[in-house]
């Protein structure tokens, strides 16, 4: 069975093709995938009327794709955490953490549910305040509430997607552009970024990290994925140095991890710092430059990806073995 | 796996025939409503002294307006998710503010101004208290602020421990030219409606899409670099000037008014007032305002006075109601009959003009009754 099949009549194709140029939706060279295995067939010459529509959102859809890599981007140690620790009544949530992210990175920190990890991510982002221990981001102790540590670079996502639901999807994108030109930040991943408007900026950026949804639509109305991916956008949006991604994976379906794995090696090329939590072992071996290992709030390993999957440790603790 | 295709008639494929007429049709119609809507409420408004005359005085709706006033303070605090107690506590300040004045000998146009900025410093106390607090525990923060203000600050100032216009009370008058009821509605009215014009600025602005963010995930709003704090006190603010100036016309309005009548309590009722009206709701606290203000006073009117002290029992009933079958309250019970009057028509698109999706095309078209999409 063809997975390309006609499904619709010359005349409702015309139709179809109309509507979506008046809608300002594009019908990219004629031919547009209706997202299951399917392909809308439509021809190119009726379609010749329409062609300023279609070239204003082509020429966006070019827009929208990732920016061209950089040769070369310095690495430098730009988040250094010392013996950071937390603890909630009897229980050490964090006890003498220690942890180096590079720019142009993928830092991986996992480990078993409980072990501190969205914990630790917290305290770096300064919703949890720590007990003991020092946190240098960018050469500067990182003080101060969650507010000036966003403005400073640090952008993060939640375990559960934290969109404003009844907000539309670019509303939640512009916040973060806000804050970027408040904070007069420039992207370290697209510096030509700085110079769109808030709208234009927030619809690339959403874009780029593959949502493909309408941008006047509440947030409160997406599907899971697409929540996640939003998320990201809005985090990219704010011009972050250091991105925390907590658990950003969950919930995606493959194609859209696979997706996500590349947009991140990309982000990660183009010099932005990224901090992981994940579960998916695969993700994270395949996609992490140094991975932390947490266990009951204390590191158990830390190194690159191929010490962590032969340390004795972790296997015992968290990995397990192929019986 | 079967795909079943409609034909479209010709005249449907005609790129001229879209489905813009009858939205020119319902836009058109929006219009007239809104238009109509506009006359028929500013006739309302402008006309209601004398439309309610057979009912009773003016006072009952100058003092709703005054209420009005008050549960538009309470109901603002809902933009941050929270709700005060002290709301009482800040009509009262005002008040004081406005007895010195106007024993200072300064006119009306200066007062109130003043009456302003001076609910700020109370303003920006209660705000700290919302840094550190929130939901119920805020709100017994507020209430106990208003019972120490209560029982320090204007027993003192006031020094009236008895009932109604107490030998001590200090007498405030009213601005010259609105001495009389109906004249004095024309005041009240005019400074209610500017307030909520100020208050449903705000939220149509930036402002209110951040206080919407805030109260939907204020961790989010923060990592984002937002101040939360800002933002809280800024309303806090919003709210206790609302209050305070009103409290300054209810001691216009009562001439004399003793230090028992700033019972905290009270604000639970104001409280009640504003979830009625649908919390957050400009309009809907107006309407329950005046409403629950006004109304039980001109059924005392009506009854002789022998309705005394059941208007908590009307208040009461109506609440319950609006609980059970309009939790939205009054504010959602006017977009539903909005959406009536309407003929039901919906939004107006938003797709954003950037928007690009090749994905909604067999999606768009059955829409559209053009073509039905079965799936395998």
């Amino acid at each position: 069975m063809s997975a390309r099949r006609e499904i619709f009549s010359p005349e409702a194709r015309e139709r179809a093709a109309r509507l979506m140029a008046e809608r300002g939706r594009a019908v990219r060279k004629g031919n547009g995938r209706n997202g299951h295995g399917r392909t809308l067939l439509l021809d190119p010459e009726k379609l010749a009327r329409f062609e300023p529509a279609r070239e204003r959102v082509a020429s966006q859809l070019t827009e929208g794709g990732l920016p061209v890599r950089r040769s070369h981007v310095e690495k430098r140690e730009i988040l250094t955490v010392e013996d950071l620790a937390i603890h909630f009544g009897g229980v050490h949530a964090l006890d003498g953490v220690n942890l180096t992210a590079r720019t142009a990175e993928i830092a991986g920190v996992i480990g078993p549910n409980g072990a501190g990890k969205t914990t630790f991510f917290n305290c770096l982002s300064g919703l949890l305040t720590p007990d003991r221990g020092q946190i240098t981001f960018d050469g500067h102790a990182l003080n101060g509430s969650p507010a000036t540590r966003g403005r400073h670079g640090l952008g993060r996502t939640f375990q559960t997607p934290r969109l404003f639901g009844s907000l539309s999807v670019l509303d939640n994108l512009t916040f973060g552009c806000r804050t970027a030109d408040a904070a007069r930040r420039d992207y370290v991943f697209d510096p030509a970024l700085r110079r769109l408007s808030h709208a234009e900026r927030g619809t690339r950026l959403a874009r780029m990290v593959g949502f493909r949804g309408e941008l006047g639509a509440p947030a409160g109305s997406l599907p899971f994925g697409d929540l996640r991916t939003v998320e990201l956008a809005r985090a990219l949006c704010g011009a972050p140095s250091l991105l925390m991604l907590d658990e950003p994976a969950s919930g995606l379906d493959v194609g859209q991890a696979e997706d996500f794995v590349e947009l991140l090696r990309s982000l990660s090329d183009l010099g932005l710092s990224i901090l992981l939590i994940e579960h998916d072992m695969s993700l994270v071996m395949g996609i992490c430059d140094h991975i932390t290992v947490l266990d009951f709030g204390q590191v158990i390993a830390e190194g690159p990806p191929s010490e962590i999957q032969r340390n004795e440790a972790v296997i015992e603790a968290y990995l397990g073995r192929a019986d | 796996m079967s795909t079943v295709m409609e034909r479209p008639s010709p005249s449907e494929l005609s790129p001229e025939t879209a489905p813009a007429a009858p939205r020119r049709s319902s836009l058109n119609r929006r219009g007239l409503l809104r238009g109509t809507g506009l006359f028929v409420l500013t006739a309302f408004v402008l006309t209601m002294p004398y439309d309610m005359k057979w009912a009773g005085s003016a006072f009952a709706l100058d003092y709703g307006v005054i209420i009005g006033m008050v549960v538009l303070s309470v109901s603002v605090l809902g933009w941050i998710g929270e709700f005060t107690l002290a709301v009482v506590a800040q009509m009262g300040f005002g008040l004081v503010v406005v007895n010195l004045l106007q024993d200072a000998g300064l006119p009306f146009l200066v007062i109130m101004p003043v009456v302003i900025i001076s609910s700020v410093p109370i303003s920006i106390l209660l705000g700290v208290f919302a840094l550190r607090l929130r939901g119920v525990y805020f709100a017994i923060a507020t209430l106990a602020f208003g019972y120490m203000a209560q029982k320090t600050f204007f027993q003192s100032y006031l020094g009236v421990q008895g009932g109604f216009g107490g030998t001590e009370s200090k007498a405030i008058s009213r601005p010259a030219g609105f001495t009389g009821s109906e004249s004095f509605y024309y005041l009240l009215m005019g400074s209610l409606l500017l307030m909520a014009l100020v208050c449903w600025a705000v939220n149509r602005s930036w402002i209110g899409t951040s206080l919407t963010a805030l109260r939907e995930s204020e961790a989010a709003f923060s990592v984002l670099g937002h101040s939360p704090g800002a933002y809280k006190l800024l309303t806090i603010c919003l709210s206790g000037a609302i209050a305070t100036v009103a409290g300054g016309y209810f001691g216009m309005l009562q001439g004399l008014v003793p230090s028992n009548y700033f019972q905290p309590a009270l604000a639970i009722l104001y409280f009640g007032f504003a979830v009625a009206g649908g919390m957050g709701s400009v309009a809907g606290a107006c309407v329950a305002g005046i409403g629950f203000g006004a109304i039980p006073k001109y059924f005392d009117s009506l009854s002789e006075g022998r309705f005394v002290g059941y208007d908590q029992f009307f208040v009461g009933i109506v609440a319950l109601a609006l609980v059970l079958w309009a939790p939205g309250g009054f504010a959602d019970i006017g977009r539903r009959v909005w959406r009536r009057l309407e003929g039901n028509a919906p939004p107006a698109p938003t797709v954003s003009p950037f928007e690009i999706d090749v994905r909604d095309a067999p999606a768009a078209a059955a829409e559209e009754g053009l073509a039905t999409v079965e799936s395998p």
